[in-house]
Protein backbone atom coordinates (compact mmCIF):
# COMPACT_ATOMS: atom_id res chain seq x y z
CA UNK A 1 0.00 0.00 0.00
CA UNK A 2 1.51 3.37 -0.92
CA UNK A 3 2.36 5.54 2.06
CA UNK A 4 0.26 8.66 2.58
CA UNK A 5 2.00 11.99 2.35
CA UNK A 6 1.04 15.14 4.20
CA UNK A 7 0.05 16.48 0.78
CA UNK A 8 -2.66 13.77 0.55
CA UNK A 9 -4.44 15.05 3.65
CA UNK A 10 -7.09 17.73 3.91
CA UNK A 11 -5.69 19.57 6.91
CA UNK A 12 -7.70 22.80 6.87
CA UNK A 13 -9.16 23.47 10.29
CA UNK A 14 -7.98 20.06 11.51
CA UNK A 15 -5.82 19.32 14.54
CA UNK A 16 -2.65 17.79 13.12
CA UNK A 17 -0.35 16.02 15.56
CA UNK A 18 3.20 16.11 14.20
CA UNK A 19 6.06 13.97 15.49
CA UNK A 20 9.15 16.06 14.78
CA UNK A 21 12.77 15.45 15.75
CA UNK A 22 14.00 18.38 17.82
CA UNK A 23 16.73 16.36 19.52
CA UNK A 24 19.39 18.98 18.79
CA UNK A 25 22.82 19.45 20.36
CA UNK A 26 22.85 22.23 22.94
CA UNK A 27 25.14 23.89 25.44
CA UNK A 28 24.60 26.20 28.37
CA UNK A 29 27.04 29.07 28.46
CA UNK A 30 26.89 31.80 31.09
CA UNK A 31 23.57 30.38 32.24
CA UNK A 32 22.11 30.79 28.78
CA UNK A 33 20.82 27.87 26.76
CA UNK A 34 22.22 27.73 23.24
CA UNK A 35 21.47 25.41 20.33
CA UNK A 36 24.79 24.55 18.71
CA UNK A 37 23.32 22.96 15.57
CA UNK A 38 19.73 23.77 14.59
CA UNK A 39 19.65 21.61 11.42
CA UNK A 40 16.95 19.28 12.73
CA UNK A 41 14.69 22.17 13.69
CA UNK A 42 15.17 23.88 10.33
CA UNK A 43 14.48 20.62 8.50
CA UNK A 44 11.04 20.47 10.12
CA UNK A 45 10.11 23.95 8.86
CA UNK A 46 8.68 22.87 5.45
CA UNK A 47 6.10 20.65 7.19
CA UNK A 48 5.26 23.30 9.78
CA UNK A 49 4.97 26.01 7.11
CA UNK A 50 2.79 23.78 4.92
CA UNK A 51 0.42 23.14 7.81
CA UNK A 52 0.21 26.83 8.74
CA UNK A 53 -0.36 27.89 5.15
CA UNK A 54 -3.12 25.28 4.80
CA UNK A 55 -4.94 26.40 7.93
CA UNK A 56 -4.18 23.45 10.19
CA UNK A 57 -3.81 23.57 13.95
CA UNK A 58 -0.30 22.17 14.37
CA UNK A 59 0.53 20.28 17.54
CA UNK A 60 4.23 19.39 17.60
CA UNK A 61 5.83 16.71 19.74
CA UNK A 62 9.39 15.48 19.99
CA UNK A 63 11.87 13.78 22.25
CA UNK A 64 14.92 15.60 23.53
CA UNK A 65 17.92 13.79 25.06
CA UNK A 66 17.41 10.87 27.45
CA UNK A 67 15.46 11.89 30.54
CA UNK A 68 14.52 8.22 31.10
CA UNK A 69 10.78 8.56 31.55
CA UNK A 70 10.67 11.37 34.07
CA UNK A 71 10.69 15.19 33.91
CA UNK A 72 14.20 16.66 33.93
CA UNK A 73 14.14 20.45 33.66
CA UNK A 74 17.35 20.70 31.60
CA UNK A 75 15.73 18.48 28.94
CA UNK A 76 12.57 20.56 28.63
CA UNK A 77 11.56 21.51 25.09
CA UNK A 78 10.62 25.01 26.28
CA UNK A 79 13.76 26.71 24.83
CA UNK A 80 13.31 24.76 21.60
CA UNK A 81 9.82 26.27 21.37
CA UNK A 82 11.29 29.73 21.93
CA UNK A 83 13.82 29.10 19.19
CA UNK A 84 11.18 27.80 16.81
CA UNK A 85 9.17 30.96 17.41
CA UNK A 86 12.18 32.97 16.25
CA UNK A 87 12.36 30.92 13.04
CA UNK A 88 8.68 30.98 12.09
CA UNK A 89 7.91 34.46 13.49
CA UNK A 90 4.78 33.18 15.14
CA UNK A 91 4.02 32.34 18.76
CA UNK A 92 4.65 28.72 19.61
CA UNK A 93 2.32 27.79 22.44
CA UNK A 94 4.28 25.62 24.83
CA UNK A 95 2.53 23.02 26.95
CA UNK A 96 4.54 22.25 30.06
CA UNK A 97 2.82 18.86 30.25
CA UNK A 98 3.01 16.25 27.49
CA UNK A 99 -0.47 14.84 28.13
CA UNK A 100 -3.33 15.79 30.43
CA UNK A 101 -5.48 18.80 31.14
CA UNK A 102 -3.02 21.56 30.16
CA UNK A 103 -2.29 20.38 26.59
CA UNK A 104 -5.95 19.37 26.16
CA UNK A 105 -7.04 22.93 27.01
CA UNK A 106 -4.36 24.43 24.77
CA UNK A 107 -5.48 22.31 21.82
CA UNK A 108 -9.14 23.22 22.49
CA UNK A 109 -8.24 26.92 22.30
CA UNK A 110 -6.13 26.68 19.15
CA UNK A 111 -7.25 28.36 15.96
CA UNK A 112 -6.34 27.53 12.36
CA UNK A 113 -2.70 28.41 11.71
CA UNK A 114 -1.71 28.17 15.40
CA UNK A 115 1.33 26.13 16.44
CA UNK A 116 1.74 24.39 19.79
CA UNK A 117 4.56 22.29 21.20
CA UNK A 118 4.09 19.55 23.79
CA UNK A 119 6.70 18.93 26.48
CA UNK A 120 9.36 16.24 25.81
CA UNK A 121 7.59 12.93 25.12
CA UNK A 122 10.40 11.10 26.91
CA UNK A 123 9.37 12.72 30.21
CA UNK A 124 6.70 10.01 30.17
CA UNK A 125 7.65 6.37 30.84
CA UNK A 126 5.03 5.30 28.30
CA UNK A 127 6.97 6.79 25.39
CA UNK A 128 9.86 4.34 25.11
CA UNK A 129 7.70 1.47 26.41
CA UNK A 130 5.26 2.20 23.57
CA UNK A 131 2.47 2.13 26.14
CA UNK A 132 -0.94 2.06 24.39
CA UNK A 133 -2.52 4.30 27.06
CA UNK A 134 0.10 6.99 26.52
CA UNK A 135 -0.15 6.61 22.74
CA UNK A 136 -3.92 6.97 22.97
CA UNK A 137 -3.59 10.11 25.11
CA UNK A 138 -1.26 11.66 22.50
CA UNK A 139 -3.55 10.63 19.65
CA UNK A 140 -6.42 12.41 21.39
CA UNK A 141 -4.79 15.76 20.52
CA UNK A 142 -4.98 15.21 16.77
CA UNK A 143 -7.52 14.47 14.08
CA UNK A 144 -4.57 13.51 11.88
CA UNK A 145 -1.05 12.33 12.61
CA UNK A 146 2.08 13.22 10.65
CA UNK A 147 5.47 11.63 11.29
CA UNK A 148 8.34 13.88 10.25
CA UNK A 149 10.95 12.49 12.66
CA UNK A 150 13.12 10.58 10.23
CA UNK A 151 15.92 10.25 12.79
CA UNK A 152 13.58 8.61 15.32
CA UNK A 153 11.38 6.61 12.95
CA UNK A 154 13.30 3.36 13.48
CA UNK A 155 12.23 3.20 17.11
CA UNK A 156 8.88 1.66 18.02
CA UNK A 157 7.86 4.26 20.56
CA UNK A 158 4.43 5.58 21.49
CA UNK A 159 4.84 8.85 19.57
CA UNK A 160 6.16 7.17 16.41
CA UNK A 161 4.34 3.84 16.20
CA UNK A 162 1.79 3.42 19.01
CA UNK A 163 -0.05 6.62 18.19
CA UNK A 164 -0.87 5.49 14.64
CA UNK A 165 -3.31 2.88 15.99
CA UNK A 166 -5.52 5.57 17.50
CA UNK A 167 -5.75 8.19 14.72
CA UNK A 168 -8.00 8.30 11.72
CA UNK A 169 -5.18 8.91 9.26
CA UNK A 170 -1.40 8.88 9.55
CA UNK A 171 0.95 10.31 6.94
CA UNK A 172 4.59 11.15 6.46
CA UNK A 173 5.75 14.75 6.69
CA UNK A 174 7.69 16.55 4.00
CA UNK A 175 11.08 15.82 5.56
CA UNK A 176 10.27 12.13 5.93
CA UNK A 177 9.08 12.07 2.32
CA UNK A 178 12.28 13.71 1.10
CA UNK A 179 14.54 11.37 3.10
CA UNK A 180 12.65 8.28 1.95
CA UNK A 181 12.88 9.41 -1.66
CA UNK A 182 16.67 9.81 -1.37
CA UNK A 183 16.89 6.41 0.27
CA UNK A 184 14.68 4.72 -2.30
CA UNK A 185 16.54 6.28 -5.23
CA UNK A 186 19.85 5.22 -3.70
CA UNK A 187 18.78 1.67 -2.91
CA UNK A 188 16.80 0.74 -5.99
CA UNK A 189 19.68 0.88 -8.42
CA UNK A 190 22.81 1.66 -6.47
CA UNK A 191 26.00 2.28 -8.39
CA UNK A 192 28.46 -0.47 -7.42
CA UNK A 193 30.35 -1.22 -5.30
CA UNK A 194 27.63 -0.40 -2.78
CA UNK A 195 29.18 -0.03 0.68
CA UNK A 196 27.11 0.19 3.87
CA UNK A 197 28.58 1.49 7.12
CA UNK A 198 26.54 0.43 10.12
CA UNK A 199 27.33 1.69 13.59
CA UNK A 200 25.39 2.43 16.74
CA UNK A 201 24.84 0.53 19.93
CA UNK A 202 22.51 -2.33 19.24
CA UNK A 203 22.30 -5.17 16.73
CA UNK A 204 18.65 -5.52 17.74
CA UNK A 205 17.92 -1.99 16.48
CA UNK A 206 19.35 -2.80 13.05
CA UNK A 207 18.34 -6.40 12.32
CA UNK A 208 15.73 -5.39 9.75
CA UNK A 209 18.11 -2.95 8.07
CA UNK A 210 20.95 -5.48 8.05
CA UNK A 211 18.83 -8.27 6.58
CA UNK A 212 17.43 -5.99 3.88
CA UNK A 213 20.86 -4.61 3.02
CA UNK A 214 22.38 -8.09 2.71
CA UNK A 215 20.38 -8.38 -0.50
CA UNK A 216 21.67 -5.10 -1.91
CA UNK A 217 25.10 -4.29 -0.53
CA UNK A 218 28.48 -5.50 -1.77
CA UNK A 219 30.29 -4.60 1.46
CA UNK A 220 29.05 -3.92 5.00
CA UNK A 221 31.37 -2.25 7.50
CA UNK A 222 30.35 -2.73 11.12
CA UNK A 223 31.29 -0.34 13.94
CA UNK A 224 29.99 0.97 17.24
CA UNK A 225 28.98 -1.17 20.20
CA UNK A 226 27.08 -3.33 17.72
CA UNK A 227 30.47 -4.60 16.51
CA UNK A 228 31.16 -6.10 19.97
CA UNK A 229 28.28 -8.53 19.59
CA UNK A 230 29.69 -9.66 16.22
CA UNK A 231 33.20 -9.94 17.67
CA UNK A 232 31.86 -12.12 20.46
CA UNK A 233 30.12 -14.26 17.83
CA UNK A 234 33.55 -14.75 16.21
CA UNK A 235 34.94 -15.91 19.56
CA UNK A 236 36.95 -12.74 20.17
CA UNK A 237 37.11 -11.61 23.83
CA UNK A 238 35.33 -8.28 24.34
CA UNK A 239 36.38 -7.47 27.93
CA UNK A 240 33.82 -5.28 29.68
CA UNK A 241 32.47 -3.86 26.42
CA UNK A 242 28.77 -3.39 25.88
CA UNK A 243 27.43 -6.58 24.27
CA UNK A 244 23.94 -7.87 23.57
CA UNK A 245 24.57 -11.41 24.80
CA UNK A 246 21.15 -12.62 23.71
CA UNK A 247 21.91 -11.49 20.14
CA UNK A 248 25.19 -13.37 19.67
CA UNK A 249 23.41 -16.24 17.90
CA UNK A 250 21.72 -13.74 15.62
CA UNK A 251 25.10 -12.17 14.86
CA UNK A 252 26.44 -15.66 13.91
CA UNK A 253 23.45 -16.13 11.64
CA UNK A 254 24.03 -12.75 9.97
CA UNK A 255 27.72 -13.56 9.44
CA UNK A 256 26.73 -16.88 7.79
CA UNK A 257 24.14 -15.16 5.60
CA UNK A 258 26.74 -12.65 4.45
CA UNK A 259 29.13 -15.50 3.52
CA UNK A 260 26.42 -17.36 1.60
CA UNK A 261 25.40 -14.26 -0.33
CA UNK A 262 28.95 -13.20 -1.11
CA UNK A 263 28.60 -9.97 0.86
CA UNK A 264 31.86 -8.75 2.35
CA UNK A 265 30.89 -8.12 6.00
CA UNK A 266 33.84 -6.51 7.77
CA UNK A 267 34.28 -6.18 11.54
CA UNK A 268 36.88 -3.95 13.21
CA UNK A 269 40.31 -5.61 13.11
CA UNK A 270 41.45 -3.53 16.07
CA UNK A 271 39.81 -1.18 18.55
CA UNK A 272 40.42 1.69 20.90
CA UNK A 273 39.84 0.34 24.39
CA UNK A 274 39.32 2.44 27.52
CA UNK A 275 39.16 1.71 31.23
CA UNK A 276 36.04 3.84 31.63
CA UNK A 277 33.59 5.59 29.39
CA UNK A 278 34.39 9.14 30.34
CA UNK A 279 36.64 11.95 29.15
CA UNK A 280 40.21 11.58 30.34
CA UNK A 281 39.94 7.83 30.91
CA UNK A 282 43.01 5.69 30.22
CA UNK A 283 42.82 4.43 26.63
CA UNK A 284 44.94 2.57 24.07
CA UNK A 285 44.78 0.93 20.66
CA UNK A 286 44.55 -2.85 20.84
CA UNK A 287 46.69 -5.18 18.77
CA UNK A 288 45.02 -7.06 15.92
CA UNK A 289 41.86 -8.66 17.30
CA UNK A 290 41.67 -12.45 17.29
CA UNK A 291 40.31 -15.17 19.55
CA UNK A 292 43.69 -15.04 21.34
CA UNK A 293 43.95 -11.23 21.52
CA UNK A 294 40.72 -9.41 22.22
CA UNK A 295 39.68 -6.45 24.32
CA UNK A 296 41.49 -6.58 27.68
CA UNK A 297 39.68 -7.82 30.77
CA UNK A 298 37.85 -4.94 32.45
CA UNK A 299 38.38 -2.61 29.49
CA UNK A 300 35.78 -1.52 26.96
CA UNK A 301 35.92 -0.98 23.20
CA UNK A 302 35.02 2.66 22.60
CA UNK A 303 36.02 3.24 18.98
CA UNK A 304 37.41 1.43 15.97
CA UNK A 305 41.21 1.31 15.96
CA UNK A 306 43.79 2.80 13.58
CA UNK A 307 44.07 -0.34 11.40
CA UNK A 308 40.27 -0.59 11.14
CA UNK A 309 40.08 3.05 10.10
CA UNK A 310 42.59 2.39 7.30
CA UNK A 311 40.71 -0.76 6.22
CA UNK A 312 37.33 1.01 6.19
CA UNK A 313 38.78 4.02 4.37
CA UNK A 314 40.07 1.69 1.62
CA UNK A 315 36.60 0.19 1.18
CA UNK A 316 34.99 3.64 1.16
CA UNK A 317 37.47 4.83 -1.49
CA UNK A 318 36.38 1.98 -3.80
CA UNK A 319 32.65 2.59 -3.28
CA UNK A 320 30.32 4.17 -5.81
CA UNK A 321 27.34 4.23 -3.43
CA UNK A 322 27.64 4.58 0.34
CA UNK A 323 24.98 4.33 3.02
CA UNK A 324 26.06 5.28 6.54
CA UNK A 325 23.96 4.72 9.62
CA UNK A 326 25.28 5.26 13.15
CA UNK A 327 28.63 6.30 14.64
CA UNK A 328 31.45 3.77 14.85
CA UNK A 329 32.53 4.89 18.33
CA UNK A 330 31.30 6.83 21.34
CA UNK A 331 31.75 10.07 19.42
CA UNK A 332 30.08 12.19 22.12
CA UNK A 333 33.40 11.94 24.00
CA UNK A 334 36.02 13.67 21.81
CA UNK A 335 38.80 11.16 22.62
CA UNK A 336 36.60 8.34 21.28
CA UNK A 337 35.42 10.17 18.16
CA UNK A 338 38.45 9.62 15.94
CA UNK A 339 37.00 6.67 14.03
CA UNK A 340 33.68 8.37 13.34
CA UNK A 341 35.44 11.56 12.23
CA UNK A 342 37.81 9.57 9.99
CA UNK A 343 34.83 7.87 8.33
CA UNK A 344 33.13 11.23 7.84
CA UNK A 345 36.31 12.67 6.33
CA UNK A 346 36.64 9.69 4.00
CA UNK A 347 33.12 10.37 2.77
CA UNK A 348 33.59 14.12 2.39
CA UNK B 1 20.40 55.24 35.61
CA UNK B 2 17.69 55.12 32.98
CA UNK B 3 14.45 53.24 33.42
CA UNK B 4 12.53 51.94 30.47
CA UNK B 5 8.85 51.42 31.13
CA UNK B 6 6.54 50.21 28.41
CA UNK B 7 2.90 49.08 28.13
CA UNK B 8 2.37 45.35 27.99
CA UNK B 9 -0.67 43.13 27.52
CA UNK B 10 -0.69 39.79 29.35
CA UNK B 11 -3.48 37.33 28.55
CA UNK B 12 -4.34 33.86 29.78
CA UNK B 13 -4.19 31.78 26.63
CA UNK B 14 -6.72 29.31 28.02
CA UNK B 15 -9.16 32.05 29.07
CA UNK B 16 -8.74 35.17 26.93
CA UNK B 17 -11.23 37.07 29.12
CA UNK B 18 -8.53 37.12 31.82
CA UNK B 19 -6.00 39.73 30.85
CA UNK B 20 -4.01 42.59 32.27
CA UNK B 21 -2.81 45.69 30.44
CA UNK B 22 -0.21 47.61 32.41
CA UNK B 23 3.12 49.39 32.21
CA UNK B 24 6.07 47.14 32.97
CA UNK B 25 9.73 47.79 33.68
CA UNK B 26 12.26 46.42 31.20
CA UNK B 27 14.76 44.37 33.22
CA UNK B 28 17.33 42.58 31.07
CA UNK B 29 18.57 40.80 34.20
CA UNK B 30 15.23 39.06 34.69
CA UNK B 31 14.89 35.67 33.02
CA UNK B 32 11.14 35.54 32.82
CA UNK B 33 8.21 37.96 32.68
CA UNK B 34 7.69 38.56 36.39
CA UNK B 35 4.35 39.47 37.98
CA UNK B 36 3.11 39.88 41.54
CA UNK B 37 1.37 36.93 43.17
CA UNK B 38 -1.56 39.28 43.77
CA UNK B 39 -2.37 39.20 40.03
CA UNK B 40 -2.81 35.46 39.72
CA UNK B 41 -6.56 35.63 40.16
CA UNK B 42 -6.87 38.47 37.63
CA UNK B 43 -5.12 36.23 35.11
CA UNK B 44 -7.52 33.39 35.86
CA UNK B 45 -5.01 31.26 37.80
CA UNK B 46 -3.08 29.88 34.81
CA UNK B 47 -1.70 26.34 35.33
CA UNK B 48 1.56 26.18 37.28
CA UNK B 49 4.46 24.36 35.65
CA UNK B 50 7.17 24.55 38.31
CA UNK B 51 8.51 26.31 41.39
CA UNK B 52 11.79 28.20 41.13
CA UNK B 53 14.17 29.85 43.55
CA UNK B 54 15.38 33.33 42.64
CA UNK B 55 18.36 35.32 43.79
CA UNK B 56 17.53 39.00 43.67
CA UNK B 57 19.89 41.93 43.24
CA UNK B 58 19.15 42.73 46.89
CA UNK B 59 20.79 39.39 47.76
CA UNK B 60 17.44 38.06 48.91
CA UNK B 61 16.34 34.58 47.86
CA UNK B 62 12.66 34.24 47.09
CA UNK B 63 10.44 31.47 45.75
CA UNK B 64 8.35 31.91 42.66
CA UNK B 65 6.03 29.84 40.53
CA UNK B 66 6.10 29.63 36.75
CA UNK B 67 2.66 29.52 35.10
CA UNK B 68 1.33 29.41 31.57
CA UNK B 69 0.58 29.37 28.72
CA UNK B 70 0.24 33.14 28.48
CA UNK B 71 0.18 35.53 25.55
CA UNK B 72 2.46 38.51 26.13
CA UNK B 73 2.48 41.55 23.90
CA UNK B 74 4.76 44.49 24.43
CA UNK B 75 3.10 47.54 22.84
CA UNK B 76 4.26 47.89 19.23
CA UNK B 77 5.79 44.41 19.05
CA UNK B 78 4.43 41.03 17.94
CA UNK B 79 2.61 38.90 20.47
CA UNK B 80 4.43 35.89 21.89
CA UNK B 81 3.30 32.76 23.74
CA UNK B 82 5.18 32.01 26.90
CA UNK B 83 5.06 31.66 30.64
CA UNK B 84 5.14 34.14 33.51
CA UNK B 85 6.74 34.00 36.92
CA UNK B 86 4.67 34.94 39.95
CA UNK B 87 6.56 36.14 43.02
CA UNK B 88 5.69 38.03 46.17
CA UNK B 89 6.18 41.71 45.26
CA UNK B 90 5.86 44.82 47.33
CA UNK B 91 3.99 47.65 45.63
CA UNK B 92 5.99 50.85 45.17
CA UNK B 93 3.89 54.00 45.59
CA UNK B 94 0.83 51.77 45.78
CA UNK B 95 1.51 50.20 42.36
CA UNK B 96 3.06 46.90 41.40
CA UNK B 97 5.77 47.05 38.78
CA UNK B 98 5.93 43.90 36.62
CA UNK B 99 9.23 43.07 34.91
CA UNK B 100 9.86 42.33 31.25
CA UNK B 101 12.72 39.84 30.94
CA UNK B 102 15.34 39.21 28.30
CA UNK B 103 13.67 36.12 26.80
CA UNK B 104 10.41 38.02 26.27
CA UNK B 105 12.45 40.81 24.65
CA UNK B 106 14.25 38.33 22.38
CA UNK B 107 11.04 36.61 21.38
CA UNK B 108 9.33 39.94 20.74
CA UNK B 109 12.33 41.00 18.63
CA UNK B 110 12.76 44.00 20.90
CA UNK B 111 16.10 45.53 21.83
CA UNK B 112 16.93 48.17 24.38
CA UNK B 113 17.91 51.51 22.84
CA UNK B 114 20.10 52.93 25.59
CA UNK B 115 20.36 56.35 23.95
CA UNK B 116 16.66 56.80 23.33
CA UNK B 117 15.52 55.02 26.52
CA UNK B 118 13.05 52.93 24.57
CA UNK B 119 12.64 49.56 22.90
CA UNK B 120 13.41 49.20 19.21
CA UNK B 121 12.45 46.50 16.77
CA UNK B 122 15.23 44.09 15.75
CA UNK B 123 14.38 42.93 12.25
CA UNK B 124 17.26 40.52 11.76
CA UNK B 125 18.86 38.41 14.41
CA UNK B 126 21.94 36.25 14.42
CA UNK B 127 20.43 33.16 15.99
CA UNK B 128 23.79 31.50 16.64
Amino acid sequence: MPKLSLRDLDVRGKRVLVRADFNVPVETRGGKFRITDDTRIRESLPTISYLREHGAKTILMSHFARPKGKPVEKYSLRPIGDYLHSLIHQPVIFSHDTIGEVPAKIVDHMESGDVALLENVRFQPGEEANDPEFAKALAGFGDLYVNDAFGAAHRAHASTVGVTKFVEKAAMGLLMEKELKHLRDGLEKPARPFVVILGGAKVSDKIGVLKALMEKADTILIGGAMANTFLKAEGIPVGASRVESDKVDLACELLDTAKRRGVKLLLPIDAVEAEEIQPGARMRNTSRLSPQHGISDGWQAVDIGAASIALYQDEIAKAETILWNGPVGIFEIPEFAEGTIAIAEALA
Amino acid sequence: MGRIVTPVKIENLLDPSKKIERDALVDTGAYMMTLPNAWRGRLGDPPASRKVELHLATEETVEGEVCGPIYIQIAGFPSIAGEVLFIEMKPADGEYEPLIDYITLEQSQAAVDMMGHRLTHVRYMDMK
